[in-house]
């Protein structure tokens, strides 16, 4: 036998595990419709439990803000300014509860906890649920963070041009820490995708549940859990993609306005951005 | 404008003058301003300031600080500060940093809270109002932020929204808080910037502009709100020397339209041309006040001495 052959031997035994893989398998149920309905289900809860999250965040972040006030007419303004302080007390609960126990231990509790309260839910809403309860958590945490990069003198500003609060956090001080808060973000987002497979044990047809119910029918694990690799692994690097565009059109620091066309003219590339030049009006 | 009731404190009056909630002012009232001040024309003389602003309770000073003290913590920085300031004038406030000359500017429109004392901006009182029982709380957000827009404040640091252009820097407060259509207030904003002398950089973002011209685009933001009273906070302190001149040429120009000021600033030549009064604050107090002439040539008070000695 010529080296070549040997080592082409040798190469097919290893990714063969010496004939205990079956890539035909692989290649079998790759495009499955139960295998992409499993990922497009992982796709969707990803996606609203970190919209929710992040919502639930912002909030949470808000709260625990020093400068947090409730523009209210009076006598309701003193009312809320004594209703703030167990409002920061609950949201550093919320925090500590949801960052101190597992993700897996918050989902099963959560699924098991509707039947005492004579209600039913469906796997697909516990997931939900926990999944953006737990990534309140955490996403209050970072949007701190990028509240608090923003320079004080914005707010400041912003107030003593007669701004409320409210209205200084949305136009002045969030967008500017949105660019802060994209890298953590896209990070919490890559998580979310993949603990989206922790909803198999509460019998969630996602991705890993859906390959786990094929693994366990045909008693080929190994190379349905390599599909599930494939898949996982396509959905975070599209998304490390998007984050990458997200962050650059963020960071870049724009000298001059420039006048888009409209998007649809935008989108079949038609014209170029223009200048914007001051019209001489006199 | 005769008959104007003496201005109480209380905030269940319905307020008929120019102060309205900004829920009664109609579309129109900014657009009026517009149309009846000279800055309709496009005359390259007319000025930044329109006459609405300065029109408003004649005969109650602009700025009235009773005995106002302030606490950092267990550190006292104002202790019984008290001054006037009529309508019109220009006060400068000097004095060695730590005497709380910036702390009582920033008191003035309530960035900062007060232990004791009040302050009232033409007639009102600033940040709190007094319940029934003359009981003294902090006001509401919505009324807090209300007198804050009537009050215009230039920063040390420009503090300009970095994601906007001079332009939109500019419009923002009018159309956000006045609601001022875009059309008006985008009008007003070219105006303002071109009296600046930033006409060719509306569209410029922050971080394109120099040290002078951010701060000329930061005054032009306050004034688009047509504030009557203007703050301005150490506003040359952070420009290369070269750059000061450009922005002291705009804050002479608003003194001579007659704008109320009140200005913290270490330019002492500009204080002797343009203050009517110069007030020096040492360690929270007042140590002296007076026109310009007598302070820089004849200062009575051993602190005022030393301070300028240093200084000049």
């Amino acid at each position: 036998m010529n080296p070549f052959q040997q080592i082409w031997d040798f190469i097919v035994y290893i990714f063969t595990l010496g004939g205990n893989f079956d890539w035909s398998i692989v290649g079998h149920y790759l495009f499955n419709s139960f295998i992409l309905k499993g990922v497009w289900l992982t796709l969707l809860l990803a996606v609203i439990s970190q919209v929710t999250g992040s919502i639930i965040g912002l909030f949470l972040a808000l709260f625990k803000d020093p400068r947090f006030v409730v523009t209210a007419s009076p006598p309701f303004d003193r009312i809320i300014k004594g209703l703030l302080w167990p409002l920061r007390l609950f949201a550093d609960f919320y925090i500590w509860l949801f960052r101190g126990t597992p993700l897996l231990v918050q989902l099963i509790i959560i699924y098991n906890v509707f039947p005492f309260f004579h209600l039913t839910v469906d796997s697909f809403t516990a997931a939900f649920l926990a999944l953006s309860l737990n990534e309140g958590a955490y996403m209050a945490e970072i949007i701190r963070a990028g509240i608090g990069s923003v320079d004080t003198g914005q707010m400041e500003a912003a107030k003593s041009l007669g701004m409320t609060y409210g209205q200084a956090m949305r136009r002045i001080v969030l967008p500017q820490a949105f660019r802060v808060i994209i890298p953590p973000l896209g990070n919490e987002f890559n998580s979310m995708m993949k603990n989206t497979s922790l909803a198999a044990v509460i019998s969630l047809l996602e991705l890993f549940g859906t390959v786990e119910q094929f693994a366990a029918a045909i008693f080929a694990s190994l190379e349905l859990f390599f599909v599930a690799c494939v898949w996982y692994l396509l959905l975070t690097t599209l998304w490390s993609l998007v984050q990458r565009q997200l962050e650059r059109r963020f960071n870049t620091s724009k000298q001059v306005k420039w006048i888009q066309p409209p998007w649809w003219q935008r989108l079949i590339g038609g014209r170029r951005p223009a200048l914007a030049l001051p019209q001489s009006n006199q | 404008m005769e008959d104007v009731p003496f201005p109480h404190t209380s905030s269940d009056e319905p307020d008929h003058t120019r102060d309205a909630p900004f829920s009664d002012r109609s579309e129109t009232a900014y657009a009026d301003t517009i149309r009846q001040s000279p800055l309709a024309t496009t005359d390259q003389e007319a000025p930044l300031v329109s006459p609405e602003a300065i029109e408003q309770h004649p005969g109650v000073p602009m700025v009235q600080a009773e005995d106002v003290h302030k606490r950092f913590g267990s550190t006292e920085v104002l202790r019984g500060v008290s001054m006037t300031v009529q309508r019109g004038e220009k006060i400068v406030i000097i004095g060695p940093s730590g005497s709380g000359k910036t702390t009582f500017l920033r008191c003035i429109n309530h960035l900062e809270k007060i232990q004791g004392g009040r302050i009232l901006v033409d007639g009102q009182l600033v940040g709190y109002r007094e319940e029934k029982g003359g009981k003294i709380v902090e006001d509401s957000e919505r009324n807090i932020a209300r007198m804050r827009a009537q009050i215009g404040m230039v920063f040390q640091r420009f503090n300009l929204f970095p994601h906007l252009t001079a332009l939109e820097n500019v419009i923002e407060a009018p159309t956000k808080v006045l609601r001022v259509p875009k059309a008006r207030a985008s009008e007003r904003a070219h105006e303002l910037l071109g009296k600046v002398g930033l006409a060719d950089k509306v569209n410029n973002y922050p971080n394109a502009l120099s040290g002078g011209q951010q701060q000329r685009v930061a005054i032009a933001r306050a004034l688009a709100m047509n504030p009557k009273l203007m703050l301005f906070d150490e506003a040359t302190s952070a420009l290369d020397p070269e750059l000061v001149g450009e922005v002291l040429k705009v804050m002479r120009q608003l003194a001579e339209e007659g704008m109320t000021m009140v200005v913290v600033t270490h330019e002492m030549g500009f204080a002797r041309e343009v203050a009517d009064r110069v007030i020096f604050m040492d360690q929270g107090s007042i140590v002296e006040a007076g026109p310009p002439n007598d302070i820089f040539n004849n200062p009575g008070h051993e602190r005022t001495q030393s301070f300028l000695r240093m200084i000049l």
